[in-house]
């Protein structure tokens, strides 16, 4: 076996003391900004090249993956303990993780984060390490009618994460889009929403909107009502998962795991859209769907393990194609710029040493990573004894630096602040607001695969049934929207038939 | 009243000598430089590397701060307001300094800022997939008459740099195909590569690697010489189109701003631009520069702005 020679070749590289140093120093960095929401991925790497200037190259990127993939870890934490989501891809964990921690299960909400986590990396790296080639021609397949239906697809999925009432949910979710809209049209270029203010051209930013609509509006929803804090005393000495829990959940590990290996490797919203897709998942495969969003523990380990595996897999189209296809993973391009490698079709061939030590320094630090997680575990659930009028101080300075560290911007300070009112008045009224935030991510992209299909198809409609995956996709929404439909058609017919 | 002139004309003087002293001494402060775009990208690499020998040159550090927001216009609208003294310049370009304003009539032109220098520049490669039937800029064009508004062209933003180049080649050679909007050069790349558009213009940084790997053919590059790397490419004005367009960065100052104080400035990042060890890390990101004084750059910026001005007039409906 070609493959295991190439990954074995990796390991003896990856193994070096100086890169197992590197590769920890990634994972601790990462974690720390992970939990801190302020200072993100991307800006990190941006201020830790110029130390990479005089590093091996090997040993640079080592670094650089560590604090990308170091950061899906700490990600979870903030919104598990304080119902702040870090990155877009931990929204979902908001809505079961905070429950757990509000029902003295944030130990086992924690753990089975990171070692979902921990399992979805290790499936993804082998994963990587064997098919990325195909994967990358796959994902060049991948079309804007592909886009368009996936995202349909994907939109539709959202109305799962409301709790209550689908039409709630909907109505949220077309408030999203409409907030996606915000901005300079991508086809003319006219400035939309933006009631000439320039500070509105970019749109709104997710950090700006999750800090507000999850952060803010729940410190407001606490002070209002005092809640009692006994629930956070009990039941604390359990830090790990169970053996029920896991019974309950393995199989959303692998779920969650393949889901965002595939979903991953599409460049733009793939981390974003595998992990909502698979808590949508979850929820309609589970034999107890009204548990979720009240503290079921299926709804962390599925997209947890989704956005984790995806972020992996995030790297097969820069190793493979050379095309960064996110903001860290651009930064991690300019590293291997700067060391006078040009990523690209060719990187594999051409610099064999680098692709295979990087990959193998992967299932080292993913182990690191779980080494240095769980035994934070009881740190961060000491920490919820803190009393509330304390942390609700935390919670606020913590979203008004994340929310100015965005853009070096006051205004997009007095945005999340709008925002977080706008949080408390939905929550009153039962409004979810995690449709909200992903449609309003994922609106500008549904928005820009449209008209890339229409104008390439010259207005014609058919091109989104024409291609095969795409067709495929959107039967399955089609077969998503109908079937209850058809299921209370069905039941009032035995109904008016049976007496 | 005789009292009253002489007063006018010592306050006057007195004016001059403050000015003078202030170009003798300048500076005597660190200089601010605002970049428009967010952390990591080619503005702040480019301004990291130049100002890391700064205190040499200059006298003083430079500080950067990152300013991005709407396509560059937060920045531009701060330094153009701030006071002209010198001390607080702009990292700009064509995509805030001269389409935005020309085009939208957003962020600060060639009215409000004075261009010290340039830093450097990139040119655009028109770009097709290697089994395309055309093989040549001139073929593409002959094939593109014959199949009026089929070839798709993806653009990496609207109104950005790859976009003005193709819609002044189609306003120049006459031919239509349709525009398909991308999000940045990454997304078009991708776009390319997986065979759903047919040509892309783009800076040779990301492309290069898929040039050599016989992925994509160059056609025609967009600047006044055949690129060093690609000297096989001729340049669109070879190919009988006359467009220069390039993307290139230059330093700010608000208008009003001692012509003394622009000059030092200038003197000062020309020979940071040539210290070697700026040179070296420039080179590391796989980019150079390019100086340019400030009388050339103002030339070339204020007849860019017209001809941006002309072909939004022409392609805004």
């Amino acid at each position: 076996m070609d493959f295991l020679t190439n990954l074995g070749n990796g390991f003896s590289i990856a193994l070096n003391p100086w890169n197992l140093i590197f590769a920890a120093l990634g994972a601790v960095i990462g974690t720390a900004i992970g939990v801190l929401p302020g200072l993100g991925p991307p800006a990190t790497v941006a201020l830790l090249l110029p130390l990479t200037y005089k590093m091996d190259p090997t040993a640079a990127i080592i670094m650089l993956a560590g604090i990308f993939y170091g950061a899906m870890y700490g990600g979870s934490t903030t919104s598990i303990l304080l119902n702040i989501p870090g990155e877009a891809a931990s929204v979902v964990t908001c809505l079961d993780g905070y429950k757990m921690a509000r029902q003295g299960r944030a130990g086992p909400a924690l753990g089975i984060s990171a070692m979902g986590s921990f399992i979805a990396g290790t499936i993804s790296i082998f994963g990587l390490s064997l098919v990325a080639p195909t994967l990358a021609s796959f994902a060049l397949k991948f079309g804007p009618p592909e886009y368009f239906s996936l995202i349909l697809l994907g939109l539709m999925m959202a109305v799962y994460l409301s709790e209550e009432s689908i039409v709630k949910g909907l109505v949220m979710g077309g408030l999203g889009l409409l907030l996606g809209t915000v901005g300079i049209d991508p086809v003319l270029g006219a400035t939309r929403f933006t009631f000439g203010l320039s500070r509105l051209t970019d749109g709104f930013d997710f950090v700006v909107v999750a800090m507000g609509l999850f952060g803010i509006s729940e410190v407001l929803i606490n002070l209002e009502a005092p809640e009692v804090r006994d629930i956070f005393k009990t039941a604390l000495k359990r830090l790990l998962p169970t053996l029920e829990d896991w019974r309950r959940c393995w199989a959303s590990v692998v779920r969650g795991s393949l889901l965002g290996f595939f979903i991953g490797v599409l460049p733009g919203g793939g981390a974003i859209i595998s992990s909502f897709v698979s808590y949508a998942v979850e929820k309609r495969v589970s034999k107890h769907p009204e548990q979720f969003g009240k503290g079921a523990i299926e709804g962390v380990a599925a997209p947890e393990s989704a956005n984790n595996a995806a972020s992996t897999s995030s790297f097969i189209p820069l190793l493979t194609l050379g095309i960064p296809g996110n903001a860290t993973i651009a930064m991690i391009f300019v590293a291997l710029m700067i060391h006078g490698i040009r990523p690209g079709p060719l990187l594999i061939q051409e610099h064999p040493n680098l692709f295979w030590g990087v990959v193998a320094s992967m299932y080292i630090g993913n182990l690191m990573l779980l080494g240095l997680n769980l035994p934070l575990i009881g740190f961060w659930v000491r920490l919820l004894r803190v009393p509330y009028h304390f942390l609700a101080v935390v919670v606020v300075t913590i979203c008004l630096i994340g929310a100015y560290s965005v853009k070096n911007s006051a205004f997009d300070v007095g945005m999340m602040v709008i925002f977080g009112v706008l949080g408390y008045f939905m929550r009153k009224g039962g409004f979810p607001p995690a449709p909200l935030i992903l449609s309003m991510i994922l609106g500008p992209i549904l928005e820009r695969s449209l008209q890339q299909s229409l104008i390439s198809s010259g207005g014609e409609v058919s091109i989104f049934f024409e291609k095969p995956i795409s067709a495929a996709l959107l039967s399955v929404a089609a077969f998503l929207m109908l079937t209850p439909i058809f299921k209370r058609l069905w039941k009032r017919n035995a109904l008016t038939n049976s007496p | 009243m005789k009292k009253r002139s002489l007063l006018l004309s010592l306050f006057l003087l007195s004016l001059f000598c403050v000015h003078s002293v202030q170009a003798q001494e300048f500076p005597t402060k660190p200089v601010l430089l605002i970049i428009p775009f967010g952390p990591g990208g080619a503005s702040d690499l480019t301004a990291r590397a130049l100002v890391s020998v700064a205190p040499d040159h200059l006298g003083q550090p430079i500080v950067i701060q990152l300013k991005p927001g709407g396509g560059g216009a937060i920045a531009s609208e701060m330094v153009a307001k701030a006071a002209p003294d010198g001390y607080t310049l702009l990292m700009g370009g064509p995509g805030p300094n001269t389409t935005l304003p020309a085009i939208e009539g957003r962020s600060k032109g060639p009215d409000d800022l004075v261009a010290v220098c340039r830093i450097n520049y990139a040119p655009m490669f028109v770009l097709v997939p290697t089994h395309a039937p055309y093989k040549t800029f001139k073929e593409l064009i002959q094939y593109a008459k014959a199949h009026p508004n089929q070839l798709k062209f993806g653009h990496a933003g609207v109104w950005g740099g790859p976009d003005l180049c193709w819609k002044q080649i189609m306003h120049q050679t006459g031919i239509t195909t349709k525009v398909v909007p991308y999000d940045g050069g990454g997304e078009a790349l991708l776009g390319i590569l997986g065979g759903h558009i047919d040509i892309v213009v783009l800076a040779p940084t990301q492309t290069l690697p898929h040039i050599k790997a016989g992925k994509l053919r160059p056609l025609a590059v967009s600047d006044t010489r055949r690129d060093p790397d690609l000297p096989d490419v001729p340049t669109l004005k070879e190919e009988g189109v006359n467009i220069v367009n390039l993307l290139w960065k230059g330093i700010m100052a608000p208008k009003g701003t001692p012509r003394p104080i622009i000059e030092k400035l200038a003197l000062a990042f020309k020979k940071m631009t040539e210290d070697r060890s700026a040179i070296a890390m420039i080179k590391k990101l796989g980019d150079d520069f390019h100086y340019l004084g400030s009388e050339e750059i103002t030339k070339y910026w204020r007849e860019e702005f017209e001809t941006h001005k002309e072909l939004g007039k022409i392609f805004k409906k």
